[in-house]
């Protein structure tokens, strides 16, 4: 399964909406991050990533993640994370990215 | 009971996925639960992706899956160029680098994780998980 990325800006809330569907690893960290910076630069906003159909993310994809986070941070936005499965959840809060990042389950 | 299942892989990110599918598919057959199941996963995953970023993409390393009566056993053999297993650190969440975390997942999510790694002759990573 690769990684599928849908992709709209939310007029309302003034963020991007990012919904992340499949694995965000090694070989999908690429797409991802040239994604991220794309829409970054296009309109800087808060970014909220929609993780319910997120189903594997590693070292490497949470990498992204966190360069990505110092990058919107660095325009006082910031970035969101919902309905992460237990399984992902996890590896937030054993790597500490829990504590910062804003998560909603 | 001991019993192999060995690959061998290009050192490519594309192939990843074929550790980590059968990671899955060995700890399910050994009876693992499902959160097991996927800790053993990423843990494989990220020694994979350790084999890569250390060594060239016109290499291939090696994993072979034991299963030795209640644990399993894994082994991820790259000759690439090694490096120094004393420099990493566990993650701080106040100055989170993207570097580093891979070995402190797999430490964390195996039983036993065992790595020999020397700069110029590639590196050895050995986990364990023994079946509850």
């Amino acid at each position: 399964m690769a990684l599928r990325l849908n992709t709209n800006y939310n007029e309302n809330a003034k963020s991007w909406e990012i919904e992340l569907i499949g694995e965000v690893d090694i070989n999908s960290k690429a797409l991802l991050k040239d994604e991220l910076i794309q829409l970054n630069e296009k309109k800087q906003s808060d970014f909220v990533f929609k993780c319910e159909n997120l189903e594997y993310i590693d070292s490497t994809g949470l990498g992204v993640l966190i360069s990505f986070y110092k990058n919107v941070k660095l325009n006082n936005k910031t970035v969101h994370f919902e309905k992460l499965k237990p399984s992902i959840l996890k590896i937030f809060t054993l790597t500490g990215l829990d504590r910062i990042f804003s998560i909603r389950n | 009971m001991r019993e192999s299942i060995n690959i061998s892989l290009p050192s490519k990110p594309e192939y990843v996925s074929i550790a980590r599918l059968t990671a899955s598919f060995v700890a399910n057959q050994m009876g693992f639960d499902i959160e097991t199941i996927e800790d053993i996963k990423l843990a494989v995953g990220e020694a994979c992706n350790n084999a890569i970023l250390h060594s060239g993409s016109e290499e291939t390393y090696k994993l072979e899956f034991i299963n030795h009566s209640d644990s399993l056993i894994i082994e991820v053999v790259d000759h690439g160029k090694g490096f120094s297993v004393d420099n990493v650190k566990a993650p701080n969440a106040e100055d989170l680098q993207e570097n580093g975390l891979g070995l402190f997942i797999m430490k964390s999510l195996m039983d036993t994780v065992e790595i020999e790694s020397n700069e110029g002759s590639g590196t050895k990573i050995i986990m364990s998980k023994i079946v509850e």
